[in-house]
């Protein structure tokens, strides 16, 4: 045997891992020892563009190009599922989605990761804009019910043209959604209570094109348990687009931040503050309509943090007590209408 | 009893070849399967803990890599910095045989830390790599026929695009 594929399989599957997946496929012709290895490997991340570069697609290509994906994530799931093994992890980032050929085989593969016990599940499906309008009428994928409903997923991870129609029941869901489809994202969700339960993470923003009517609110958005930001705006001028985006999707009970770098974002978190406060004079869309924003009705905004400091420490005393570079101490709001 | 609490406890771990090496409890802490086997003993451990699928050059560099690690933690500053030129030194200076001979101890042992960096090492040098050229490195014998290995870059064809020839 030689040095390497004598080692124990969780060890090169933890090779495996650290590997992006046509790295990992080619480690299946290494040796049969090898093949085997990587056809029980449980965790699969499939992005298209490893596949195919988008700048190769054309209209007349494009379904020999997506039919040779489909059919290599299909082989390796049932893989998988032949030995019996659970699909630990299903990453799923595809461009060039045409729902029409494509959304059953999605379902397929949600049902049977879902099945198996999956833990982890991000789905990413894109649709450039060039393609929209000839291919798919309908430009959203609909995530299945079992998707919501499975007990063992302990992290969910949607992007780009998915949504919810059914209930979410009362599971609480972290969504790690991307800013600009947050929106309809929430919209889309029936019934709207169920939202009471629900985390959302903010992970990054892509703020490039807002939403038509994006800021013209004229309810109170959904409920939501809490609003995790784990990403700031670079400069000052986002910071308002930013919030004003954020609290008119959706109103938190709770805000807390986890950035990994404090340097720049204690200033965010202070505009907040100041913002929630009223103390800051905004470009608010109330200013110019009847409707006021619903965070100008807050009764009660609770600074909270997970360091030691004197409780009678006023706001700024504990943003400079917050590390700048310590992920593990974080500081947040808890907010009373 | 008290009188020993101000200098810290020392543990002592035999390898397969019956080298005795003393290790301070703080370090032992991050063996695992050393801590395991501290944790399940009802009285303090006092005489050597054996350790039969451990050989005295594996524990000797194991406890190098965790001592090292251990004094960069102490001082925040450069933490970083030196453990990283740490780090990339001990990848280089193993052999292909002796990072398979630690991953297995460390996996024995269970040290994390070190498992995932030493599995990293591997993973490093695979990426981007042909199927020949990680053969050779890690001396892989081929056991398919042409035709077998042939049908699976096939399925694989994909997986195959701009890969470096080195």
């Amino acid at each position: 045997m030689d040095q390497i594929s004598g080692l124990p399989e969780a060890i090169r599957h933890d090779i495996l891992a650290r590997l992006p997946d046509r790295d990992s496929a080619r480690t299946s012709v290494l040796s049969k020892a090898w093949r085997e290895t990587w056809s029980t490997f449980p965790i699969l991340s499939i992005c298209s563009d490893e596949h195919f570069k988008s700048e190769d697609v054309t209209v007349d290509n494009y379904h020999s190009k997506i039919d040779k994906v489909i059919d290599y994530v299909g082989r390796r799931l049932l893989r998988l599922r032949d030995l019996g093994l659970p699909i630990k992890e299903f990453k799923l980032i595809m461009d060039y989605v045409d729902h029409k050929c494509m959304a059953h085989h999605v379902d397929l593969w949600m049902k049977m990761a879902i099945e198996s016990g999956g833990e982890v599940l991000h789905l990413q499906l894109r649709l450039p804009g060039r393609y929209g309008g000839r291919h798919s009428p309908d430009r959203f994928y609909d995530l299945p019910l079992s998707v919501i409903e499975s007990k063992s997923l302990t992290k969910l991870v949607l992007m780009d043209q998915i949504r919810v129609n059914q209930a979410f029941l009362t599971h609480s869901v972290k969504l790690y959604s991307d800013l600009c489809s947050l929106r309809k994202f929430v919209q889309n969700i029936k019934p709207q209570k169920i939202w009471a339960s629900v985390s959302l993470f903010i992970c990054l923003s892509i703020l490039t094109e807002p939403e038509q009517g994006a800021f013209q609110v004229s309810s109170i958005p959904p409920t939501i348990k809490r609003l995790e930001l784990q990403f700031s705006p670079d400069y000052e001028a986002f910071y308002f687009p930013f919030m004003n985006y954020l609290l008119s999707s959706c109103c938190p009970n709770s805000i807390s931040f986890s950035f990994r770098s404090y340097v720049h974002g204690k200033a965010f978190i202070q505009f907040l503050y100041e913002t929630l406060m009223g103390r800051k004079e905004g470009k608010c869309h109330c200013s110019s309509s009847n409707t006021k924003c619903w965070w100008h009705a807050l009764k009660i905004v609770k600074v909270i943090c997970t360091f030691k400091i004197d409780e009678n420490a006023d706001f700024k005393t504990m943003l400079d007590a917050l590390p700048t570079c310590c992920a593990d101490e974080n500081i947040g709001f808890i907010l009373e209408l | 009893m008290s009188g020993i609490s101000d200098t810290e406890r020392m543990i002592t771990l035999k390898t397969v070849e019956g080298t005795l090496f003393d290790v301070k409890s703080s370090i032992a802490k991050d063996i695992k399967t050393v801590q395991a086997f501290i944790d399940d003993s009802d009285d303090d451990v006092t005489s050597p803990i054996p350790l039969p699928n451990v050989f005295t050059r594996e524990l000797s560099r194991i406890l190098d890599y965790l001592n090292n690690h251990h004094r960069f933690r102490s001082d925040i500053e450069k933490a970083d910095e030196e453990m990283a030129r740490y780090d990339a030194e001990f990848a280089k200076s193993m052999s292909h045989e002796e990072l398979k001979a630690l991953i297995l101890a460390a996996n024995y042992l269970n040290v994390k830390d070190l498992l995932e960096f030493l599995n990293q090492t591997v993973a490093d040098v695979i990426q981007n790599k042909s199927v020949e050229f990680v053969r050779n490195f890690f001396g892989i014998e081929n056991d398919y026929t042409p035709e077998e290995e042939e049908k699976l870059r096939n399925e694989n064809e994909w997986a195959f695009n701009g890969v470096e020839q080195d």
